[in-house]
This record gives structure tokens, sequence and C-alpha cells, in this order.
């Protein structure tokens, strides 16, 4: 007996795989259902930095974002974004911002690859480049300087399981100093979170990341453009951070927390913190008042990210016309700003206004 | 106590009662090849808020919900998700955005619900209690 399935090994190998995978190679075919969306969003800035006023509009990011499922196991989403670039001939460049296959292979599981958002919190798994959807005007400033916004990899997720609807992430990727079709050396990035939704509106999440910054390079899926700094060498870069959010019918909060520390040679370990919270009160279907707190912070031998040390604070409101267009308007105050992508500035903002006009098509 | 307090506090206690398929005096719960004949509210919300994939006979759970000209619209939306029409629109936007959940299927009238439901294994939606409906297609709320 043992000779015949030795003999045969190739044989039934090949059929338990065709059996295990039955749901794969034989799945169903449903109605094809593609839809296409557009979101986009115009603002107007009045702040002073500086101690000079400005006031100007701005066309922001235009999103095309595209879904359809191809079987009843398999489908496609997509998201190009076309923003301002003053590098680009025509000052605007499109940017894939999300292109995966996602594989529903076992009930709440799936698998996905493709370049993703990375599900490190709640904020960048929610909101992607939808301002529509952006309870305030812009991101946290965490976005600017720690986020590893993207990856370009495979995708382990799991959804309401369980009581408390639990769900996990898993993630291995390119990283943040890659490109979305290449990287150099073997280290993958890893993006590991859980989270449970106890009650309606309600998520709770933490998440850990773990990368290896190949001679300090930011590529093109983090918020950091251009650190300023001359080290050349492999940096760990390790990130661990919380999301409490809860939109009721009532009350709307969100606080995304992140602890990030980073391994260098010369300086040992960097400890880095950001923290932002959002507090609204919905009055009606319409009308949202809201506060936000941002406080981020960088330390003195960090060698990858922008040396920044900023709070925000600002009151703003939220009319929703509907589900597809609101108009948000912040009064913010920022202190000791840095700005981001460009040479080390320290200066005081003391207050913007903003406002802007949100939309999906 | 006068006959006219008594009878109010008598129908109140009636009303506490009352099962809880009374919620649904305006709609009908539709489907097709999805395992179940009769549903409890509870399960209902956690179908369609929701939950899960796939059913238990391994179908993919695909979402009919009333559309914006729907007769049935606001009482399925503040029935099962406790909220109005253009909230339930929102939420399922950002199910969809997220990734996580395919889109539902908005249809105005019954006519389009029950043919779409009828060709389409693993689908479960919403008609108005005046509609008559195939015993193959309704699932009875309990």
């Amino acid at each position: 007996m043992r000779y015949f399935f030795k003999k045969h090994f190739s044989f039934w190998l090949i059929s338990l795989s065709l059996f295990l995978f039955k749901p794969v190679v034989f799945s169903q075919e449903v109605e094809r259902k593609t839809s296409l969306n557009y979101y986009g969003a115009i603002e107007f800035t009045f702040n002073n930095p500086q101690d000079k006023f400005n006031s100007f509009f701005t066309l922001g990011e235009q999103d095309f974002f595209i879904t359809s499922r191809l079987t009843d196991r398999i489908s496609f989403l997509g998201e190009t974004v076309v923003r301002f670039d003053p590098r680009s001939g025509t000052t605007f460049s499109p940017s894939i911002e999300r292109a995966q296959m996602k594989f529903d292979y076992y009930k709440n599981h799936s698998l996905i690859v493709g370049k993703i958002h990375s599900p490190v919190n709640y904020w960048n798994d929610v909101y992607h480049h939808g301002r529509v959807f952006f309870p305030t005007i812009d991101r946290p400033v965490a976005f600017s300087y720690f986020i590893p916004l993207h990856t370009m990899g495979a995708r382990l997720m799991g959804q309401g399981l369980g009581r408390l609807n639990f769900g996990y992430d898993v993630v291995v990727g390119n990283g943040i100093s890659s490109t979305d079709v290449n990287r150099e050396g073997t280290d993958l990035s890893f993006t590991a979170s859980v989270h449970i939704k106890p009650v309606d509106g309600m998520r709770l999440q933490a998440g850990y990341y773990n990368d290896l910054l190949k001679n300090n390079k930011a590529g093109v899926h983090s918020g950091q453009v251009n650190q300023g700094f001359n080290y050349k060498k492999d940096i760990r870069y390790r990130m661990l951070t919380t999301s409490v959010a809860y939109f009721g019918r009532k009350l709307e909060f969100l606080n995304e927390s992140l602890y990030n520390f980073n391994f260098s040679d010369s300086l040992g370990r960097a400890n880095n913190y950001s923290s932002y919270t959002y507090l609204g009160f919905r009055l009606d279907d319409n009308r949202v008042p809201f506060v936000v707190f941002d406080i981020t912070s960088t330390d003195d031998n960090e060698l990858h990210i922008a040396h920044v040390h900023r709070t925000q604070l600002g009151l703003g409101f939220r009319y929703e016309f509907n589900y597809l267009l609101n108009l948000k308007i912040q009064l913010m105050r920022s202190a000791d700003f840095h700005d981001h992508g460009g040479p080390e500035i320290k200066e005081i903002n003391k207050y913007f206004l903003k406002l802007q006009l949100a939309y999906g098509l | 106590m006068s006959a006219l307090r008594i009878s109010g506090f008598l129908l109140f206690l009636v009303t506490l009662t009352l099962p809880d398929n009374a919620f649904a005096q305006n709609f009908q719960v539709v489907g097709n090849q999805t395992g179940l004949a009769t549903v409890t509210r509870a399960e209902l919300i956690s179908i369609f808020k929701p939950k899960n994939n796939r059913w238990e006979n391994n179908k993919p759970v695909v979402i009919v919900l009333p559309g914006a000209a729907s007769v049935i619209r606001d009482d399925v939306a503040q029935q099962i998700y406790s909220n109005s029409f253009v909230a339930v629109q929102k939420y399922w936007l950002s199910l969809v955005f997220q990734g996580r959940f395919n889109a539902p299927y908005f249809f105005n009238s019954d006519d389009e619900t029950l043919n779409f439901i009828r060709k389409t294994p693993g689908s479960i939606g919403f008609v108005s209690v005046s509609t008559g409906v195939p015993e193959d297609l309704l699932i009875k709320l309990k």
C-alpha cells in the first residue's frame, strides 16, 4: 500500500489539491457587476505662516474608484488618484493607489493580492483617498510622517468572526523603501492588526508594522518624502498602533495613536509618538460640529523621519447635504510647524481656516 | 383608577408581548438558496449589517435592498439598520470603499427585486407585505 501511494505520489498530490481548491477552480458564475465612482474635493484656505497672510483655492485629489465582481468568490478593487504635482508638465499626475484582487476562499476569510492600503490603523483602512468619507478636512498629521500608506503585497483578512465580530489582517509586502515593481533584498515588510466590533458603529483596533528601510530610503509608500538626513545605512522601522472608533447616531469619536521606534547603528533607538483625537456631535442627519486635537513628536536621534514637534487644536463643522456631498469648515491652531516634503522649517503657524467641499459621483 | 387608564395600561402590556415579527408588517423577506426557511429579527439584522460572506450552504450572500424610489425603503432602513435610508446608503458605500464587502443591489420595485432574487442564488431582500411571493422564495419571520 505504501509503495502504491509512493509510486503515484504526484497523482495523489494533484488530486488532493483539486479537492481542497475545488471552490477556486470550480467557483460559481455570478452576474458580473462593475461599478465606477468618482470622488474629489475643492478647498479654500486662509493662513498666516511666518506672519504673512495667504488665501487660496485648491483642487484636491480626484479619485477614480472601480469595483467589479468577477466570480462569486473573486472581486477586484482599483483606486487611481490624480493630484497636483509641480514636477509634472501639466502640474497634475496620476497615481495608482489601490489595485487589488480579493479571493474569498473560506466563509469570512479572504486573500487579497496587489497594491493595498496598509491596514495598520483605522483611518488608513477605512477612508483611503475619499475625502467625502473623512470626518475632518485633513488626515491626521501622522500620515505625513509615520504611516506606511500603501503596501504592494499579499494580505490575509478575516472579519465578523464570533460574537465580538473579531477581525484580523496580516500583510507581507514590498515595504516603505520599495517601489510597486521591485525591491532590494529579501526583507519584506510585515503588518498585522486585529480588531473587534463589540457594538454597532464601534471598532477597537491594534496594529503592528515592521520594515527594514534599505539605505534609509523613503519610497513611494510612505508619507515621508524628504527627511533631509545624510544617514544612508539600513534602519529597522517598527510601529505599534491603536485605534478607537465609534460612529453612532449622536456621538462620533476617533482616536488614532501610534508609537514608532526605529533602530540605526549610529544613534540606536529613536522613539516617536503621535496621537489624534476627533470628537463630533451629530445634531441631525446633516449637521456635525466637531473638535480635533493632534500631537506628533519625534525623537532628537531620529534618522529617517523629518523632525517634528507639532500640536494642532481645531474646531470644525460638517454639513452633509447627502451621503455623497458634504461641506466642512475648520479653524485650526498649529504650533511648532515642520514643513513636510521640504527642508526643515521651524515656524509658528498661529491659525488657519479651511473650507472643503467633498463630493462623490 | 379610571377605566380609561386601566385600558391604556392593559394595551401597553399587550404591546410588550407582541412577537418580534410584528415589526415587519410593512415588508416580507425573500431569498433564493439561502438555506433559510425562517429567520428572526436578530438574524436578519446580522445578515444585512453584514456579518458573513457566505451562507451555511456555501452560497455567496448577495444583499438586495430597496432603492430610493421604493415604498418600503424607510421601513427597512429603520427596522434593520435603525437609521435613515441616506445613512444606509452611506454605510454601504463606506464598506464597499474599504474593500471589505461587495456592493448590495438596490431595486425600486418589488418586481425587479423578485426577478433578481429568482435568478441569483444566495440573494436575500425585501418586498412589500402586499406583494404575492412564491412559496419557494418566502422566508418567514419568527
